[in-house]
């Protein structure tokens, strides 16, 4: 019987070179930034995309809790859990930033949505397509090793490590400032907090960093490679808005 | 939920009890489960333990901090969707992996408990590699997997697990402090090796309240309260389980099985 000749691993410069040009691919030349397409909203249209970001609860605790579970490596582990500080608010522990969940409430109760309107939302059943991206999302930081699961933020936090990123973040922020001050927010600095959080002079520059540093220690073997490209695909895939 | 039949139709129409009578009632459980805790650390309060039982306690209870805990405090956080009592657990979880990990934010540089665990039975002779070398007994390795499994997986909700970390909070405040007492003032332990007792004490006295307000508040329903009130019991029994092996040997009953290598 003939056998497959072994396969070598890539080198981690290799391998994650081979993952920006899957995205560079995959993207077929569009902006990997978040937020490209927005702007030119009225308040109402935005409030109502914030009432279905709500709906069915948050699951920024449940993925990165999955993460943080499954790493048998203290110190990658504790990493983790200080990046879940990050996003599950620094005044935890006396720290300066809410969480993003209450972030995201900022963003909404600056639009009209109040926080009673956001718990009855966050108690309804999600969008049947929110239901299975988050569903699989929820499965692939579960039941991958741990590895995988954490090089799978090099889709979104990853992409802040990208040239181009700070320019394109700043110019968001400052669009969104102006948008939103024409369109009579009253409190601007919350409503934008978030994007300043996700921003790569927030807190996800780091943790962006963490993940190539998981990437460049941990997914090593032709296997883990083989299963961290799978991952960072359908990752991209289910990020795509009306593709799936 | 364990393997017992589900509750019925008889068992969920009696009314809810009040907040008030609920905590009560688990107090009250604790009570009548374990009215005097873990003979171990009753031994220990009692100074009738020797250096050597101590020793062992020390090396075999090492990956319950190490291990266990954190990972059923991670498990618990994980599915805990309120997010006031969620920012809770998450303090929690630094306490238990260590505050140093925040220190960028705090200038904290408390360890974690495992580490003041090793610094504990190096204050009493022991060597680091003395207790993370050591094949931890078998009932121990499994009262902790309980735990864990238990923790991560549908046999308790979020809320039954506030309900067990209730229980370990309770049981940790009365009886290790007591322990602490008596290695400082029986044992003669120097204080500088006991600050896994302050640091632990410390962070129980920090969470036990919340822990009541959210089991008062949530636990609203005849079925939460029955669930919520196994898994309490349950993480009772779990605490008592892991120092079953060191009381059996520190009275000679039996040398217990080892973890293989």
């Amino acid at each position: 019987m003939a056998t497959k000749p072994d396969r070598k691993a890539l080198s981690p410069g290799e391998f994650i070179e081979l993952m920006e040009q899957t995205r560079f691919e995959f993207n077929e030349g569009k902006s990997p930034f978040r937020g490209d397409a927005t702007g030119g909203r009225t308040f109402e249209q935005i409030a109502e995309g914030k009432r279905k970001f709500h709906t069915g609860g948050d699951p920024n605790h449940r993925f990165e809790g999955e993460r943080y579970l499954n790493v048998t490596d203290k110190h990658i582990r504790r990493k983790q859990l200080r990046k879940l500080v990050d996003e599950g608010g620094q005044t935890t522990v006396g720290g300066p930033m809410p969480s993003h969940p209450a972030l995201a409430r900022w963003h909404s109760n600056e639009f009209g949505v109040t926080n009673e309107e956001i718990d009855q939302l966050e108690m309804e059943d999600a969008l049947p397509e929110v239901l299975v991206k988050e569903g699989w999302w929820f499965d692939v930081n579960r039941s991958s090793p741990w590895p995988v699961a954490i090089a799978s933020c090099m889709v979104g936090e990853g992409s802040k490590r990208l040239p181009g990123s700070v320019e394109h973040y700043t110019k968001l922020i400052a669009d969104a400032r102006v948008e939103f001050e024409k369109l009579g927010v009253k409190n601007v600095d919350r409503a934008v907090q978030l994007l300043i959080e996700h921003a790569p002079f927030g807190a996800d520059m780091e943790h962006a960093q963490f993940g190539e540093e998981v990437v460049r220690a941990a997914v090593t073997t032709p296997e883990l490679q083989d299963e961290a490209m799978r991952a960072f695909i359908l990752t991209m895939q289910r990020n795509s808005r009306g593709k799936v | 939920m364990g393997s017992q039949l589900p509750y019925g139709p008889e068992a969920l129409a009696a009314p809810a009890k009040s907040s008030a009578d609920f905590i009560a009632f688990l107090k009250a459980e604790r009570q009548r489960k374990y009215p005097d805790g873990p003979a171990f650390l009753a031994a220990v309060a009692a100074g009738e333990a020797s250096m050597d039982d101590i020793r062992l306690w020390v090396k075999d209870l090492y990956d319950y901090w190490d291990k266990g805990l954190v990972y059923a405090t991670g498990a618990v956080y994980t599915k805990t969707n309120d997010e006031p009592i969620r920012t809770h657990m998450l303090r929690r979880m630094v306490d238990v992996e260590g505050e140093e990990i925040v220190n960028d934010l705090t200038d904290w540089d408390t360890p974690a408990y495992e580490e003041l665990w090793l610094r504990f039975g190096e204050g009493i002779g022991l060597t680091r590699e003395d207790v993370t070398g050591f094949q931890q007994f078998t009932r121990t390795y499994f009262s902790m997997r309980t735990l864990m499994t238990y923790s991560r997986y549908w046999d308790w909700t979020w809320l039954d697990g506030v309900a067990t970390w209730y229980a370990a909070d309770l049981q940790w405040r009365e009886y290790y402090a007591a322990a602490r007492d008596a290695l400082r003032d029986t044992y003669g332990v120097a204080e500088t090796a006991l600050e896994f007792f302050r640091v632990l004490l410390e962070d129980v006295d920090s969470h036990i309240g919340w822990e009541e307000e959210g089991l008062a508040y949530w636990a609203c329903t005849t079925e939460r309260q029955l669930t919520a009130a196994r898994a309490f019991r349950e993480r009772l029994d779990i605490e008592d389980q892991l120092l079953v092996a060191v009381q059996e040997v520190r009275t000679g009953d039996r040398l217990p099985f080892q973890t293989p290598a």
